[in-house]
């Protein structure tokens, strides 16, 4: 697989619209993907991605290591995410100023609760942090291990162990998802338990 | 696997059948090759901080004269502690005899020719001395205010009045490495500033322009115009040599 996106990289590098063309597409999915479940909606999620394949277009050719695309991608993407929730906390502040009790109307989207699940996942994950909803983003959607998402979040495996951690346990026990039944069309679970105690060897 | 981790494995499958759509990627096309304002924005905080630093650096300008004023002590000295100019001290048999009654320690840091431009101390003051007797003293501060404004302090040409050869001497900053003299007549005359100083013969009718200021990686520090100072003693009128005047 990263022979292929070397090669791309190459073809980019060398002006080929149709490799600059899957780059751009392969780069977007990644960041999409990502950010959709690390923001509040779909919108700003779509925003993201499409900051960030320009971003890497753009920087295709100081890359020097074409066969870890996807971790320079994972980089920019949560480079992104980040500033994303600084202009969107900027924007909610002013809104406040400006509006009293209507500010969650202001600019907000549609509930995407196809993605979320549910409406009561999607207010848990909206109480947790950015870097917490990356985190879950970066391993529940591409699978990473703690290492990976330590490489796009800059920052040490622990500080990510520690983050997924929280995560879980504020979704553990937060209200909406404590109150409701899942939504999940194949789930077995009425109710959202804690993790189960480790079993004691005899 | 809890029940947090099947909804979460949940989102995860619905998160990765997301696709960006083709119109999406046809902007993301565009908007690649379009100037990226986000570079420009970066270019103007730098310029904007490199003209604070500017600012502060000018505001600096005193303690910078103090490090002159201190590089010049040792320069005078005989001793660069803190400034590579050093000068080849004269023994007390090659000091000048008008000169060896006021100092006995005396620095030669440029000549061509026989033409020497000399650094001493005198009551207190640090002098220069070059062309047939000329000195010029000044306080170790003076000095060091006008390196602070210029990398180099000039001298001459000291062909006088009616003569148009002299010689041009300079007083050098100590990140100061050539001088290049440029002729409208032939080529530039290069020397060296290595001791703290250079000195340079040159004739009017050559019509000097500028001396440019150069680092030790060639670099230009900065340009001085000479006109003036050669048109001086082309305009001057010609001494008649029966009345001396």
């Amino acid at each position: 697989m990263s022979e292929s996106v070397s090669e791309l990289v190459g073809r980019c590098r060398a002006g080929e619209r149709a490799a600059e063309s899957a780059l751009a597409h392969r780069a977007a999915s990644q960041a999409l993907r990502t950010a959709s479940v690390a923001m509040d909606d779909l919108d700003a999620a779509r925003d993201v991605s499409q900051e960030v394949a320009v971003r890497v277009l753009r920087g295709i050719s100081g890359l020097r290591a074409p066969e870890r695309f996807d971790a320079w991608v994972f980089r920019i993407t949560v480079s992104e995410i980040r500033r994303s929730y600084g202009r969107t906390r900027r924007r909610a502040e002013v809104s406040l100023d400006a509006q009293g009790e209507n500010c969650e109307l202001a600019g907000a989207a549609e509930p995407d609760e196809m993605l979320f699940v549910s409406r009561e996942l999607r207010a848990a994950l909206a109480d947790l942090s950015w870097r917490e909803r990356t985190a879950l983003a970066l391993r529940y959607v591409h699978d990473l291990d703690d290492d990976r998402i330590a490489n796009s979040m800059r920052c040490r495996p622990g500080t990510v162990r520690s983050l997924l951690s929280r995560a879980r346990a504020s979704l553990r026990t937060h209200p909406a998802l404590v109150d409701h039944a899942p939504v999940s069309p194949d789930s077995t679970v009425t109710r959202l338990d804690p993790d189960p105690a480790p079993e004691r060897s005899s | 696997m809890t029940s947090t981790d099947r909804l979460l494995a949940e989102l995860g499958r619905r998160a990765r059948t997301l696709e960006p759509s083709a119109a999406e990627i046809e902007t993301i096309l565009e908007r690649s090759h379009a100037p990226d304002r986000r570079a420009t924005s970066r270019r103007w905080t730098v310029a904007v901080a490199a003209m604070i630093i500017a600012v502060l650096a000018a505001l600096a300008v005193p303690a910078t004269r103090t490090a002159l004023a201190d590089a010049v002590d040792s320069f005078f000295g005989g001793q660069a502690r803190d400034h590579r100019i050093t000068g080849q001290p004269l023994t007390r048999n090659q000091i000048p005899r008008w000169l060896a009654g006021e100092t006995r320690h005396a620095l030669v840091v440029a000549g061509t020719g026989e033409k020497r431009l000399i650094a001493y101390r005198s009551q207190g003051q640090y002098c220069f001395l070059f062309g047939a007797g000329v000195g010029i003293c000044a306080s170790g501060r003076d000095w060091a205010q006008q390196l602070a404004r210029n990398p180099v302090v000039l001298f001459g040409p000291t062909g006088g009045p009616g003569h148009p050869r002299g010689t041009l001497y300079g007083f050098t900053r100590g990140d100061v490495a050539t001088v290049r003299l440029t002729l409208s007549t032939r080529p530039p005359i290069t020397a060296s500033a290595t001791n703290g100083g250079f000195a340079i013969n040159a004739n009017a009718h050559w019509k000097p322009k500028r001396l440019d200021v150069l680092d030790a990686n060639g670099r230009t520090i900065t340009s001085v115009s000479v006109v003036a100072r050669f048109n001086t003693e082309l305009n001057a009128p010609m001494r008649n040599p029966s009345t001396g005047n």
